[in-house]
């Protein structure tokens, strides 16, 4: 569905954001796009959907060039960003004028979805929190039907109430067809939600791997259990108990830590080295 | 033309959308235009100048000059949301061709803010001339939609339209100021190939000042006006090629 080759981007000449980026991603995932501020998830995604154009590269999303902006591409794609444009319409006022470009929009998985959040469609946009446009806009983008959903930092703004909705909405409208690319920093929020992880770090990527192969590769202790500190490979001081990823024992049961992940990642990148896609 | 250019559907959807979001501002800029007219009629009802006569086509010029004042601003003003980030990625994702997005923003400030300011004006000069042809002796001719005289000044008014988007579409940041300085170069061209033309006239045949004005007029301008339709057509080659080029 996602397929960059050799992409390299810049925004000035003198400094690089992403220099022969390769990028393989199927249908059916819910993909976490995690990394630190500034380290370009936004610019990626905007290259993705077309908004920014590649300076060397190629980019095929579902079998399209993004930078043609072609209608059947966009009628397909629903980016929400993390700035929401000011708006002065009434909700379904909106959906009025915006549902009839996507054709295989779907009103009720609308309808139900503005419930799930609780939030009146006669209100006017302009009446609403940060957090509550974040809903609509969430709840709009699920219902379009579109095949690929991406989702930059969903959460900011959300209070913990709404960011479990979320979580349910985004995992009951996921299909085979689908994929869905979240971008956060807010590792935590996403808990359970993805099934790939991709860590973007000074424009590159850093880590491209499924769950189940994280499941099957690291195990997410406490420094009790795995008291060996030769075995960590990477490794937090807690309240108590420190927490610590090692290779996997195959007879550890452990829950992925995203945020412990993502910190190891970060900070030891050659101790969690991937190929592009595995 | 294929599906992923222009389908009429899509086509109809835009409009709806582009005209519901620029539904305020046609309002306003159709006030601004009308608020001048009331300031022009204001100047010449102190002159005295109509003072007990007929007053005929008074309505129509000053159609046609509030609509070239309004207009500029209108169409100076468009592609507002390209003013900040999150506008430009919203106007870009919506699912139309740049086709349609060129079209339905062409429609908008060539046909329908005419129209819509042509009936604002119509209900404007009705309102007028119930007042003045009251308080005064003398009687202002109803507007008469016969507009055919102005035909030229209409013609350079949607030539102007084309530079003017094209200035829109062009400069984002610190718009306003641009775009008057644009469109003070743009009269001061005009201005200099008229004075050209004025200087290589040829003087001889005119017997005084005005009817040397009016040849002037006819062979000057009336045989060149045709020059607008090319240039209008590179400008408005030039906002579409823009509008293709543009990342958020």
């Amino acid at each position: 569905m996602i397929s960059v080759k050799n992409l390299s981007f810049h925004y000035v000449k003198k400094k690089v954001l992403f220099h022969e980026l390769n990028l393989e991603l199927g249908q059916g995932n819910i993909v976490g796009l995690l990394g630190k501020n500034g380290a370009g998830k936004t610019s990626l995604i905007k290259i993705l959907t077309g908004l920014l154009y590649p300076k060397v590269g190629e980019c095929q999303m579902l079998g399209e060039t993004p930078s043609k902006r072609s209608p059947q591409f966009l009628s397909n794609v629903y980016f929400l960003p993390e700035e929401i444009e000011e708006s002065n319409l009434r909700m379904d006022k909106h959906v009025a004028l915006y549902a009839p470009f996507y054709p295989k929009f779907d009103h009720e998985a609308f309808a139900s979805n503005m419930t799930s959040f609780g939030i009146d469609p006669s209100e006017n946009l302009k009446n609403l929190s940060y957090g509550q446009k974040k809903q609509f806009y969430i709840s709009f983008g699920l219902a379009t039907g579109c095949s690929l959903l991406v989702f930059d930092e969903p959460t900011n703004g959300l209070d913990i109430p709404s960011k479990s909705v979320f979580r349910k909405l985004v995992a009951s409208s996921m299909t085979d067809d689908k994929l869905i690319l979240i971008s956060t920093h807010q590792v935590r929020d996403l808990g359970n939600l993805i099934d790939r992880v991709l860590v973007l770090n000074n424009g590159a990527i850093i880590f491209n791997k499924s769950t189940e192969d994280i499941s099957n590769q690291y195990d997410f202790v406490s420094t009790d259990a795995v008291p060996d500190s030769t075995q960590w490979l990477y490794h937090e001081r807690g309240v108590g108990n420190g927490k610590a990823i090692v290779p996997s024992q195959g007879n550890l049961e452990s829950k992925i830590d995203l945020e412990l992940l993502f910190s190891g990642i970060v900070a030891h990148p050659e101790k969690f080295k991937t190929t592009t896609h595995e | 033309m294929n599906n992923s250019t222009i389908s009429l559907q899509r086509l109809t959807s835009l409009v709806k959308l582009t005209l519901h979001l620029n539904l305020k501002r046609m309002l306003y800029t159709a006030c601004i235009g009308l608020g001048f007219a009331i300031l022009f009629i204001v100047i010449y009802w102190n002159m005295d100048v109509y003072y007990n006569d007929m007053v005929f086509s008074l309505h129509e010029y000053l159609f046609v000059l509030s609509l070239y004042i309004s207009g500029f601003i209108f169409t100076g003003s468009s592609f507002i949301r390209f003013r900040s980030k999150q506008g430009t990625i919203d106007y870009l994702m919506i699912p139309a061709s740049n086709s349609e997005k060129f079209s339905s923003e062409v429609l908008l400030t060539t046909l329908v803010y005419p129209l819509f300011f042509l009936l604002s004006y119509w209900l404007f000069s009705v309102i007028v001339n119930g007042v003045l042809n009251n308080i005064s002796q003398a009687f202002f001719m109803p507007f008469s939609f016969n507009i055919a005289p102005y035909g030229l000044g209409l013609m350079v008014y949607f030539f102007i339209q084309t530079i003017l988007l094209f200035a829109a579409v062009t400069f984002q940041k610190t718009p306003l100021m641009k775009i008057i300085l644009w469109a003070l170069l743009v009269a001061a061209v005009i201005a200099l190939i008229f004075y050209v033309a004025w200087l290589n006239f040829d003087y001889s045949k005119g017997t005084d000042e005005l009817a040397m004005n009016k040849l002037f007029y006819s062979s000057v301008v009336y045989n060149w006006h045709f020059l607008t339709i090319p240039v209008g057509v590179v400008f408005s080659l030039l906002v579409f090629l823009k509008l293709k080029e543009k990342e958020a």
